[in-house]
């Protein structure tokens, strides 16, 4: 019997990550199956029908077994639609279950309580409340006028915030205050973490959680969504304005496209440009710079990543530019390299400084994805100057959007040296 | 050990009249024998008493059970009911589970071991002999067919070599250069500080996280599984992300790297990320002990 490995499980090959992946795999597999509950015990929970002994037993175990994991998260994809859990009495695990069910025969309080608020606002807005609160605010406004030194108030609420967060290193708290700084509160409740939502949220590190494809459609992008994509941009590009202020950071200087049509040179302005000019102090201000960048343009940029590399053991000096560009190669001669002359559109364009790192070196390079077409052949570029002199380039094709789909991961530029 | 219950006969009457097991021909003491068996593995420290062994007794699904009993002795009407009932049921629990054909082949094996094509000393040997009726025949099929799906998937990774020269290439990612030391370097760091942050989560907040993140379930069914609606699955998981962000930040900063000093290295290795996180989700860290045994009774 030969059965296709399941796309969720299978992994691409990496030579740094593999050996991690075969301690995995080794150490799962000395999870004794015979220490897993059985099959209707299993069953039993993903339906929530577990009693609540029961639960206290299997609970614990799945916590460290991931085929008690996968079995469960089976059953559940394999539950006909629309079936309902077949017991309350399972949930006991999650604290607060027993508040929960004391609470679900009150349930009647919320629509009293909504209509008695609704009640309270109307009566609040009848009595002209708004010219007393701004009477209010004035007088404390003049109050602190007269108190308080103007300049430097952000710095004192960005301390403040900074105190209260001890456990995050000093470049979370920046980040933090910038996000902060950059975005207004969501208006509305979240309802599912969207994935742009998790490139936002998210740090570095936890970017790497694997969003699984979804069967359900995701909700329609609605005001808040666009909120939170621009909230999401205003964080990239303050992060790479931290990144450009920071001494041990790439500088990145991205251009405008040189592409023919207004379409394509679009994107080019984004992301990276806001972090070009030299990063104001204040990281508000650059957050608030970066917010209206993201949304002049819309959100409609997507960026493509990689790192530009060389084989030999030669250092990089600093002060080293890195140059990537996204070619239409669809005129030149498939066979061979790219040359100079060879008659190519750039589609987009950045300029990396380096400051003293050694490839690999990451780069982002942000495109128009309406740009793409699927007949057409795009290559990835790279040069690296030192001194103003191209010391480094690729001198073979580095293929994307190999019939108009998107690189499914980083793209690894590899770059000859230039004797 | 745990005292098996002491289950009266008038319960076990009861559940057998209810059952309508004579319509298969089974026999009363099979069926009684089987409820015993059945009780027996329930959780330790059940008391002993006859009121509680006859409540458990009373909720057993005793139709379901006298099928399942009727068939494994290899009653022809009772397998022709449980084809004519549970096949299509169990062919779309297939293709939930996996594809279309893989589900087929899946569920047809299933059937084989349910009918018992297997024998043990001239004895044919049927899976139903596994099912003792404490949840519906049904929910019970999906879990078996769970269970083999699992187990085919991780019996086939293991036999996967890393180094297959067929396995498919990546798009246009080109085989990485061989001297990079200093990635291999941030990978390490990135993998311990993932799967030390997970280790002190909440657990529930671990599951929630491996149910969204390593077994691809969507927020409802995540929610499905703990009780809760999907808005609240997406809160919490929100909350879980948030700990665990926190907990990396402290890692990293522990190990004396900013999280802008990863922050390149991320974004050109998410996959090797994702490898690192699943890795510290799906396996206990190393200095865990491994997961609790399970201290109930149970079958293989």
């Amino acid at each position: 019997m030969s059965l296709p490995i399941d796309p969720r499980f299978d992994l691409v090959p990496d030579q740094h990550a593999d050996p991690l992946v075969a301690s995995a795999v080794r150490a799962a597999a000395d999870v004794p199956a015979a220490g897993c509950p059985d099959a209707e015990l299993l069953a039993l929970y993903a339906e929530r029908a577990l009693s609540t002994s029961d639960l206290a037993l299997v609970h614990p175990h799945l916590d460290g077994c991931p085929r008690c994991q996968a079995i469960v998260a089976a059953c559940v994809r394999a539950l006909p639609e629309g079936s309902e859990p077949m017991s309350e009495a399972a949930g006991a695990f999650e604290p607060g279950a027993n508040v929960r069910s004391w609470f679900a025969g009150w349930r009647w309080l919320v629509p009293i309580t909504s209509v008695a608020a609704v009640a309270l606002v109307a009566v609040w807005i009848a009595r002209g409340p708004f010219d007393r609160v701004a009477e209010q605010r004035s007088a404390k406004g003049q109050a602190r006028e007269a108190s308080a030194p103007v300049a430097g108030a952000p710095a004192v609420e960005a301390d403040r915030q900074a105190s209260t967060s001890g456990r995050m290193s000093a470049e979370g708290q920046r980040l933090e205050r910038a996000d902060n700084a950059a975005t207004p509160a969501p208006a509305g409740r979240r309802d599912a973490p969207r994935n742009e939502d998790v490139a936002a949220a998210v740090p570095p590190a936890t970017l790497a959680l694997r969003l699984p494809e979804r069967s359900e459609p995701l909700p329609t992008p609605s005001e808040e969504a666009r909120a939170k994509t621009a909230k999401a941009e205003a964080g990239r590009d303050a992060r790479l304005a931290d990144a450009a202020a920071a001494p041990s950071a790439n500088t990145f200087r991205a251009s405008a496209a040189e592409a023919p049509a207004p379409a394509v040179a679009a994107p080019a302005a984004p992301a990276p440009a806001s972090a070009s000019a030299p990063a104001p102090p204040a990281t508000a201000g650059r957050a608030a710079n970066a917010v209206g960048a993201a949304r002049a343009r819309e959100a409609v940029m997507a960026t493509l990543t990689g790192i530009v590399t060389y084989g030999p053991r030669v250092a990089l000096p600093a002060g080293a530019v890195i140059e990537v560009r996204l070619l239409d190669v669809s005129g030149a001669d498939p066979s061979t390299s790219l040359r100079a002359g060879a008659p190519a559109d750039t589609l987009a364009r950045v300029e990396i400084v380096t400051r003293g790192e050694q490839v690999p070196v990451a780069f982002s390079l942000p495109y128009d994805p309406d740009a793409i077409q699927p007949r057409r052949r795009y290559v990835v570029h790279a040069t690296i100057a030192v001194g103003g002199r191209v010391a480094w380039r690729t001198t073979t094709q580095h293929p994307v959007f190999v019939d108009g789909a998107a690189p499914a991961s980083a793209v690894t530029i590899v770059v000859d040296q230039i004797r | 050990m745990p005292q098996a219950p002491r289950v009266s006969d008038a319960a076990v009457d009861r559940l057998f009249a209810e059952a309508d097991g004579a319509r298969w021909g089974l026999a009363r003491e099979v069926f009684a024998e089987a409820v015993r068996r059945g009780l027996s593995k329930v959780a330790p420290g059940t008391p002993a008493r006859h009121d509680v062994a006859d409540t458990a007794v009373a909720a057993l699904h005793g139709r379901d059970l006298a099928l399942a009993l009727a068939c494994a002795e290899g009653h022809g009407a009772a397998w022709d009911h449980f084809v004519l009932t549970y096949r299509p049921e169990l062919y779309r629990a297939a293709r939930a589970i996996t594809d279309e054909a893989t589900g087929r082949e899946l569920a047809d094996s299933l059937y084989a071991d349910l009918f018992g094509l297997s024998e043990k000393d001239g004895v044919r040997r049927s899976l139903f002999r596994y099912y003792h009726g404490r949840a519906k025949l049904s929910t019970w099929l999906r879990s078996v067919l769970a269970q083999r799906h699992v187990d085919l998937v991780r019996s086939q990774r293991r036999m996967t070599s890393l180094d297959d020269p067929d396995r498919p290439a990546d798009g246009v990612l080109p085989t990485p250069p061989a001297e990079q030391p200093m990635r291999a370097g941030t990978m390490r760091v990135a993998a311990a500080a993932v799967t030390a942050a997970l280790a002190v989560l909440a657990a529930g907040d671990r599951v929630r996280l491996a149910y969204y993140y390593a077994h691809g379930l969507t927020l409802a069914q995540t929610g499905r599984l703990f009780g809760e609606s999907e808005a609240t699955a997406s809160r919490k998981l929100e909350r879980a992300r948030k700990n665990l962000r926190t907990g990396i930040e402290a890692e990293l900063t522990a190990r004396r790297l900013s999280v802008s000093d990863v922050d390149d290295w991320v974004a050109v290795s998410r996959q090797a990320w994702d490898v690192a996180l699943a890795d510290a989700l799906g396996v206990p860290a190393p200095q865990d002990p491994g997961p609790p045994p399970f201290r109930g009774k149970r079958t293989p």
